[in-house]
């Protein structure tokens, strides 16, 4: 037999000595219990693999190699998916082998890992004036997912009321999740906001739930949230709203303009975007029967012992699958735990200043860019009379280009032009939503325009 | 800290588990207890009892028991230290009735929980005696443990039972008491009755049942159950619900009285008649459409013949096993040894064609497989 | 055979305050740069740029700290882990609790991935875009399945994709009304239900016979008009492998219904049994269980659904191509399910995932698996014969298991007093994890799940038997130190650690405090 470095007991003297303890002959005769019928009759037919390290790590990096990454280019791609800032200490911690290999241990060998949970919920509490948040679930459309069913728990009811201008990915999370219920949209003003008038006709005794986000996908504010919930709350209905935790140092949470259900994706807060794979969803209440009973994830709570040491549990399971199988509130596998862990490192690292100017940074540059692609001849800004954070429209129908053949053509200048909404959202016509984060530097923004302006204006 | 003492009823059978040992079945009849003294028998119960006791020591201030002189619990509790008043004076031999007066004195007093060391003839006098009034809890020390409303084991009804005594929140659940007729049983037959039910707490850890299925929200399955039976629920046809609190969650959840230990008949969701007897179920079962709602007996597992007898073979044989609808939670079902239901209804053609599979009603639209032999 | 010494293992405990107590107001930990200057100018003063309602009245209290004592912090809390690298992590079984190869961990956090967006153009993602189009290849021929995507993020959500996979096939037949019923069995994963109840089905749950697995009797009692597949674990978390399988898959087939392999407990299958030979029409794989991908503290992980061309068009979108000289994501939808995950899923794990594999091969995959069994026959034979207290069900049915083993501490609860969770309690104090008792419902009393992967040597494995006597041996003479236990952990015993009502629950410290003050 090879040796594997991998396989420890690859190696002919032990296995034989194992051997001779069962007391058979070779593996094979261990699991002779395997009927003929469904056993592989050739062997797999996989690439000849690199045994050594070193040529497994040439053969990987030359296809990583490939890749032309937001570091190495001018990236204003946002729609879910955030180019943020990650403090060194965020990779620091989520790298330890103690956190990175630990997996379902519990109160006594993994108290530290407990604790770090605890202190990621606590520290989105305090940043969603929330007293109940749950361990994070895969996404933040499954946080939503989860919001909108949570509702239809607890009051029965069947419609859903989402804005028009909702990110199209939830919406087909939701469409995918959200078993019976029916969703309806509301019609945005001109100016993106939600028509409280159609919301208005819209509500009535059978909606379950009123489900906003703030800031909206298209990058505004939803300057109405708190009439919204007012309304939402008039007709018996949980009002959800679908916050982004990056803006929460500068912004009002949503708790405090009446949201009954908070929730988001996690991914701004240390996390990379690796492709997409950094993403992970947070729920958030106030701390009642009706909501905490109604989650379906982990929930970790302090509890203190008689020598006066805190120590960390799973608390009320029993709304879990993993006690109740098919009886629980929805279900709960392994999720996102190293991206909690990493939130909570990064949520302390940042502190309330830091929040603060990260979201000051964001909400300037932003502005800026704005104030620069205002001026670019052909480009439109739909919902400039909305003031937003980090993310706006642009309109290019007048320019006789689509957005996907502008930003093949900012390829050049080593630019990622904005989301192309067209595909998406075709009703808004050639539109991509631009995003700025805190690492946007002004002369990115300033060369993104120079880009544009250059390519705009050539002749067809 | 609370000003109040948490206050404990204590009722030790001290000959409880004494056939066990020396092979009788139980110890119920002072003929069979002389037996089992000849054949070297000695008190087990003392013993469990002091064991479950050993795990309310670090709460022993904030206890205050209630009790039955001399060995029936106040010996136990002085020599532990714990603070006790005696309510009730046992005679030097004591019997199934001081059982009784001593448990339905203290549900009189009331207490938080009503602690008692014995098996199921000694959980059959204490459900005579206090039914559901206060909280009742087993610690199993009898041969015969069949009713769910013990500990798994001593320590973990005193666990249990330390709960209560600091005050924490438990959840209760209503548990049937069954006892086997011990005459017949040690002539080899098996026949056992359904007695009542008590109130007993329970978390995941600590009933014996509730051991098997970790969680608290049996209400919440029976709810379920209850809706999708009654979503399910057939215009005009006869339903037959069975004793036990188990079967009438539907009789609960539809708001109609009921019989707790009898057969009730509903249709259209009404309760047509209460507490039926064979002959009446007869006379409807020819002729009309009958289903069976019936709840097995924890941790035995019979579907019929064991408190309901009203489903005699004759009628068993017209409804057939497609009209038959078990239901159970899963903590009962998984009590159920062998996983394995059992009908006894005296014929045995008609056993063998309720035999077979049955989908256990479990939660809304959620079955377990169970076989019925 | 002689023991090895067990070590008088001490975990790190800190008594490390809760991070709010720690806070020190007006520090700082990371400072962001003034951009007013450079903005003002064209944008005007921040406080124009918020509508005055929305502003944040009040900073959030998050801690305020300086960088070493943020990291210092969670370093302490680090050490109060036992990740699998760090210990012999037999005892987790379900969970294949392997070796993940730190070569991976470079890849994965190499900037070539980490800053990488989804929404990049596909000329500018062709590395990933290779390495999702490769693995699927090998994730085909693994499963001899024809179609896998990597969305979901962890078991759970593989077997809702299958689900809804499941559904959205029976809508399009125009059968979705009529074929509302799952059949699983009570030694499946409890997601195996619980996810297809999500979904909106009704599940029936199939009880083990006398041979440790279902009889087929049984399933044809279930199986109906109504039956719109079963999703089965094989092997169950017993290690007990059900022969009969392909009839069980034949019956529901013949039914009509469509049959969903549950792979979680798959190591000790690779290159023995496929899917396809199982007859499945769809199964998942866990890439952070079989596939070395580490368990991340409960995440990312991934589940590959794999599914039969027929379904292939209900996979959730987007795809990736090759068209022979490019890859490309496609998200033509029309009959998908939808999204499952906003983007492309835990890719972290199929990076890792693809490097093992690469590094392993056709012989070293089946190593993988006969290394799993024979590691797990030679620790069932060693704990079966020297622990006492200790025993297995289905032992004569089934005396030779697959990767891993159902014990039960029942006689041990019986004869002593001291049951499955005080064991489990006292392992830590000899340097182990925690073990896996059991899925819910417990059908195995006072279980106890080990899976001693093929990472672990023959030393290890008599390190972790002798530390299972060690505590058998002590519950026979002195069962208050096994009923204590731990003696060695960051804490001592918490009382009433599952205890709580929803006015007692304190996930946040801002709850806490409102319950008791501050501390």
């Amino acid at each position: 037999m090879l040796h594997y470095p991998y396989i420890p007991n690859s190696n002919e003297a032990v296995r034989k000595e194992m051997l001779d303890f069962i007391g058979a002959e070779s593996v094979e005769e261990i699991y002779a219990f395997i009927p003929d019928e469904v056993r592989m009759k050739r062997p797999l037919d996989l690439p000849e693999p690199f045994t050594s390290e070193m040529d497994l790590k040439k053969h990987v990096d030359s296809i990583l190699m490939k890749d032309s990454t937001c570091d190495e280019n001018i990236s204003f791609l946002g729609a879910g998916c955030y180019n943020h800032y990650v403090p060194a200490v965020c990779d620091e911690i989520n790298g330890r082998s103690e956190f990175l290999t630990a997996y379902s241990g519990d109160t006594y060998a993994d108290h530290g890992k407990l604790q770090t949970f605890f202190e990621f919920t606590s520290m989105m509490g305090e940043l969603l004036n929330m007293d109940v948040v749950s361990f994070p679930t895969y996404d933040g459309g499954q946080a939503a997912s989860t919001a909108v069913m949570m509702s239809h728990r607890i009051n029965h009811r069947k419609k859903v009321l989402i804005p028009e201008t909702m990110n199209p990915n939830l919406l087909s999370q939701l469409e995918c999740y959200c078993e019976g219920m029916d969703l309806i949209k509301v019609r945005p003003l001109e100016n993106g906001q939600i028509d409280l008038e159609d919301l208005k006709g819209k509500l009535s005794d059978d909606v379950s739930c009123v489900f906003i986000q703030n800031p909206s996908f298209l990058g505004f504010f939803e300057e109405q949230c708190k009439e919204i919930g007012c309304l939402a709350h008039e007709a018996g209905a949980q009002y959800i709203v679908y916050a982004d935790p990056a803006s929460l140092g500068i912004i009002s949470a949503p708790a405090d303009y009446g949201a009954d259900i908070a929730c988001g994706d996690i991914q701004p807060l240390g996390i990379h975007m690796s492709y997409g794979g950094g993403l992970g969803g947070y729920l958030a209440t106030r701390q009642e029967e009706q909501y905490v009973m109604n989650y379906p994830h982990h929930l970790y709570s302090i509890f203190k012992n008689s020598k006066g040491e805190f120590g960390y549990a799973r608390a009320l399971p029993e709304r879990t699958s993993y006690y109740v199988r098919e009886k629980a509130v929805e279900y709960l596998g392994t999720c996102v735990g190293l991206w909690a862990v990493t939130a909570a490192v990064y949520l302390a690292v940042m502190g309330p200043e830091g929040m603060k100017e990260m979201g000051e940074n964001i909400l300037y540059k932003c502005n800026y860019a704005q104030k620069k692609l205002e001026t670019v001849e052909g480009i439109r800004l739909p919902y400039k009379e909305s003031r937003g954070f980090m993310e706006f429209v642009i309109n290019v129908d007048g320019t006789g280009k689509t957005v996907a053949e502008i930003n093949k053509e900012l390829l050049k200048y080593r630019i990622f032009g904005g989301y192309d909404l067209s595909r998406q959202m075709p009703s808004m016509g050639q539109s991509m939503l631009v995003c700025v984060t805190e690492k946007t530097d002004f002369s990115d923004i300033d060369t993104l325009a120079e880009a544009l302006k250059k390519i705009l204006s050539k002749e067809e | 800290m609370e000003d109040r003492k948490a206050v404990i009823g204590l009722v030790i059978n001290p000959i409880a588990g004494m056939g066990g040992k020396v092979a009788l079945k139980g110890t119920d009849g002072k003929e069979t207890l002389d037996k089992a003294r000849e054949r070297g028998a000695r008190p087990e119960s003392l013993k469990k009892t002091e064991r479950a006791l050993a795990k309310l020591m670090p709460y022993s201030g904030q206890i205050q028991f209630l009790t039955v002189s001399g060995v029936m619990g106040a010996a136990l509790c002085e020599k532990m230290g714990f603070s006790y008043t005696p309510v009730y004076e046992s005679g030097k031999e004591t019997t199934e009735n001081d059982t009784v007066a001593a448990a339905a004195i203290i549900a009189e007093k009331g207490a938080d929980l009503l602690l008692f060391a014995g098996g199921d003839g000694t959980a059959r006098n204490i459900c005579q005696a206090v039914g559901e009034r206060v909280p009742v809890l087993g610690i199993p020390a009898g041969v015969k443990i069949q009713s769910a409303v013990f500990g798994l084991t001593p320590e973990a009804a005193g666990a249990m039972a330390a709960m209560v005594a600091q005050g924490l929140p438990v959840s209760m659940s209503e548990r049937e008491v069954v006892d086997l007729n011990e005459d017949e049983y040690r002539k080899e037959r098996v026949s056992s009755k359904l007695y009542g039910s008590l109130r007993v707490p329970y978390e995941p850890s600590y009933v014996q049942n509730m051991k098997q299925s970790g969680f608290s929200s049996e209400n919440d399955q029976m709810g379920g159950i209850a809706a999708y039976l009654e979503e399910k629920m057939e215009d005009d046809v006869f339903y037959a619900i069975g004793s036990g609190s188990t079967a009438k969650c539907i009789s609960r959840f539809l708001g109609i009285d009921y019989e707790l230990l009898g057969v009730d008949l509903v249709r259209n969701k009404k309760l047509v008649k209460k507490d039926v007897t064979e002959e009446e179920l007869w006379e409807i079962t020819s002729g009309n459409p009958v289903r069976i709602i019936v709840s097995p007996i924890g941790g035995q597992g019979f579907i019929f013949g064991r408190g309901n007898h009203q489903f005699s073979a004759r009628i068993l044989k017209v409804v057939g096993k497609e009209n038959i609808q078990v239901i159970a939670p899963e903590s009962k079902l998984i009590s159920i040894p062998g996983h394995t239901l059992h009908v006894d209804c005296g014929d045995e053609c008609v056993e063998k064609s309720l035999n077979g599979y049955y989908n256990v009603l479990c939660g809304y639209g959620y079955f377990h497989s169970f076989r019925c032999r | 055979m002689s023991d090895p010494k067990l070590r008088n293992f001490h975990e790190a405990k800190w008594d490390e305050p809760v991070i709010f107590e720690q806070s020190v107001p007006g520090s700082r930990s990371i400072l962001f740069p003034d951009v007013s200057q450079k903005a003002m100018p064209v944008t005007g003063d921040v406080s124009d740029l918020i509508p005055d309602h929305l502003k944040r009245q009040k900073s959030p209290a998050l801690p305020e700290m300086a960088q070493p004592q943020v990291l210092r912090h969670y370093l302490r809390l680090s050490q109060e882990t036992i990740g699998q690298d760090i210990n012999i992590d037999i005892g987790l079984g379900t969970c294949t609790m392997k070796y993940s190869p730190k070569i991976n961990e470079q890849f994965v956090r190499s900037s070539k991935f980490t800053e990488m967006h989804p929404y990049q153009d596909d000329d500018t993602a062709q590395g990933i875009l290779k390495i999702i189009y490769d693995f699927e290849q090998i994730m085909k021929e693994i499963s001899g399945l024809d179609a896998v995507s990597f969305q979901a993020g962890g078991g759970g959500q593989g077997i809702y994709a299958n689900a809804a996979v499941l559904k959205k096939y029976f809508e399009d037949k125009g059968e979705a009304d009529q074929r509302t019923q799952i059949i699983t069995t009570i030694l499946s994963h409890p997601l195996d239900s619980a996810a297809p109840a999500t979904k909106g089905f009704e599940v029936i749950s199939l009880y083990p016979d006398e041979n440790g697995y279902p009889s087929l009797e049984n399933l044809k009692a279930v199986v109906s008009e109504k039956t719109a597949g079963i999703f089965i674990t094989n092997p169950e978390d017993t290690g007990v492998f059900n022969p009969i399988i392909r009839e069980f898959v034949d019956v529901v087939h013949e039914a009509g219904g469509l049959c969903v392999c549950d792979m979680a407990d798959y190591n000790g299958l690779f290159g023995l049994v496929r899917a396809k030979e199982l007859g499945a029409d769809m199964c998942h794989f866990n890439l952070h269980k079989a596939f070395a991908s580490p368990h991340a503290c409960m995440g990312p992980g991934c589940a590959a659904q794999c599914v039969s061309a027929e379904l292939e068009k209900y996979l959730p979108r987007p795809r990736v191509r090759f068209d022979g000289t490019r890859y490309y994501t496609d998200y033509d939808d029309e009959s998908s399910v939808g999204k499952i995950r906003q983007f492309q899923g835990s890719l972290a794990a199929v990076l890792r995932a693809y490097s093992w594999v690469m590094s392993l091969g056709v012989d070293g995959l089946k190593a993988v698996a006969e290394t799993a069994i024979l590691n797990n026959n030679y620790m069932m034979k060693r704990v079966l014969n020297e622990v006492r207290g200790i025993s297995m069900s289905w032992a004569e049915e089934a005396p030779n298991r697959l990767e891993q083993v159902r014990y039960s501490f029942e006689t041990l609860l019986q004869e002593t007093g001291v049951d499955a969770e005080h064991v489990n309690r006292h392992m830590l104090d000899f340097g182990f994890q925690r073990f896996f008792p059991s899925h819910h419902p417990l059908i195995v009393p006072e279980p106890y799940t080990p899976e001693p992967t093929e990472s672990y040597s023959k030393a290890d494995i008599d390190e972790y038997v002798a530390a299972l006597k060690k505590i058998s041996d002590e519950a026979y003479s002195t069962p208050e130190v096994v009923l204590t236990a731990p003696h060695n952990g960051p804490i001592s015993a918490l009382e009433n650690d599952h205890i709580e009502t929803v006015d007692q629950l304190a996930v946040t410290w801002r709850s806490y405090l409102k319950q008791h003050g501050r501390p």
